[in-house]
């Protein structure tokens, strides 16, 4: 028999909802103006009240993509930990509703756990164990994955996140909030090594990325205006270097320690041209599997936790109807 | 009061500062990026033996914590927020009015949330990379 499972996504800014067929994901269907459109109004980035906008039409769209009917469906999960309280809200109690009414079991799924386990939606997926380094706006982690349900934080950020450090780095720069990707693309025509900025010493396998800023903001203050626009591309160059160095660092440091070598990453910031470019030659030269999960599966998104409530529906692990959202990032 | 400190000292002014604060249930921390804001809760968060990862709220808005001395701790940063409506939205104002300890950054994008026994902490940087910390229950 096949097991199929509506996964709802509501941890942040983005609606999303998935379904998917033992372990294939069938539909990924992602909030967006489209949605907005069709159902009229506006889109209010940050608010709860999006989200209670955006769920029904969103389940709608991802259920008929996937050619699959509500009375059809094994098992209904949702994000529980970590988001914003109001945001999660939405979707655990529409997923808890949704249960009942049906009578199928709910399975609550952690978004970084879930981030992780995106590089499972993959025609050549990662051989456990591997290790993901999982990079977005919000978080910074490297995490040991010995099976789909035994992951352990190795490694994180104790300040800002990856993507965090981009987006403020930028901002430094007189560039628009957020400005990571316009970095990136800058960052393609400047010299990384034109200008050197503090790596932090942070022990064991964590991270930390506000020296970074400090001394990018340090640095920029004995400038003029005229020079950090003549230089920008060197110096886009430049922080998206230091900013992969840090992450590479603590990467094959968590390789010698653990030796595994299937590296994984994930998140939003996955899709850096020059992450995608270190991982890939570190991996030739250390001889490491890399793997990178389409971008749609790196992004917050309802497949990634589809794929998440699938193992955890292969080995009973089911919530119950007083499940309620946290906004802990630890599991 | 005032202070100033090193990078090396943070640790020491966080605790002094608690000390000196601990009544108030709000914090708010005044100062630009890379005043030090998210490093200074870091250390505070440490002082009241936290059991989570401090890490920037910036993206989530909102961070919960469990700490020994102070119970919940919610670490907020409404950088992203462009209103108060938007702050109410995200859930801000539960927080303020919980009764568990509130750490907020970029407290300017919502001024009009923060409850009359504010402590208000502006950070800003001094000589040598020192910074500067004053400390206020009357916004400066």
């Amino acid at each position: 028999m096949s097991v199929t499972i509506l996964a709802i996504e509501s941890s942040c800014d983005e609606t999303a909802a998935s379904v998917c067929v033992d372990g294939k994901i069938l539909s990924n269907y992602i909030a967006n103006q489209t949605v907005h459109e069709k159902y009229g109004g506006v889109v209010p980035e940050l608010a709860s009240r999006a989200h209670l906008q955006n769920i029904v039409p969103v389940v709608d769209a991802a259920l008929k993509q996937s050619g699959h009917l509500l009375s059809q469906l094994n098992a209904i999960a949702f994000t529980q930990a970590p988001g914003l309280i109001g945001s999660l809200l939405v979707g655990v109690q529409f997923a808890k509703s949704l249960a009942l009414a049906l009578d199928k079991p709910l399975i609550a799924v952690h978004h970084m756990q879930a981030h992780v386990l995106a590089n499972l939606i993959n025609e050549s997926p990662p051989a456990f164990p591997f290790l993901c380094l999982t990079v977005s706006g919000g978080h910074t982690q490297i995490v040991l994955a010995k099976s789909p349900l035994d992951l352990t934080v190795i490694g994180e950020t104790i300040d800002d996140a990856a993507g965090e450090a981009f987006d403020k780095t930028a901002k430094l720069l007189g560039l628009p909030y957020p400005g990571g990707p316009l970095v990136d693309k800058y960052a393609q025509q400047g010299n990384p090594l034109a200008f050197k900025f503090a790596e932090p010493q942070i022990p064991e396998l964590n991270f930390s990325f506000s020296g970074l800023k400090t001394s990018v903001l340090y640095f920029l203050q004995k400038q003029t205006p005229e020079f950090i626009q003549a230089n920008i591309l060197d110096l886009c160059a430049s922080v998206q270097y230091t900013i992969i160095q840090i992450l590479m660092k603590k990467l094959k440091k968590a390789v010698q320690q653990t030796g595994v070598r299937n590296i994984c990453i994930a998140g939003g910031v996955s899709a850096n041209s020059g992450l995608r470019k270190a991982l890939q030659e570190d991996g030739k030269k250390y001889g490491w599997n890399t793997f990178i999960p389409p971008f749609e599966y790196c992004t917050d998104n309802a497949g990634m936790i589809a794929i998440t409530a699938y193992y955890k529906y292969l080995a009973g692990d089911f919530t119950t109807l007083d499940a309620s959202p946290s906004a802990r990032a630890s599991w | 009061m005032k202070m100033e400190f090193s990078l090396l000292e943070v640790s020491k002014a966080a605790a002094t500062l608690w000390h000196y604060g601990k009544n108030a249930k709000v914090w708010a921390f005044h100062g630009e990026m890379g005043a030090g804001k998210t490093t200074f809760i870091h250390m505070l968060c440490s002082q009241l033996q936290t059991t989570d990862v401090v890490s920037s709220p910036t993206f989530a808005i909102i961070n919960e914590y469990q700490t020994q001395a102070a119970g919940t701790v919610f670490h907020m940063d409404w950088y992203r927020l462009s209103s108060e409506e938007e702050a109410i939205q995200a859930g801000v104002e539960d927080c303020l009015i919980s009764g568990h300890l509130c750490l907020v950054e970029w407290p300017e994008k919502a001024p009009g949330l923060l409850l009359d026994n504010t402590l208000h902490i502006y950070l800003s940087t001094a000589q040598n990379q020192n910074r500067l910390l004053e400390a206020s229950f009357k916004p400066l």
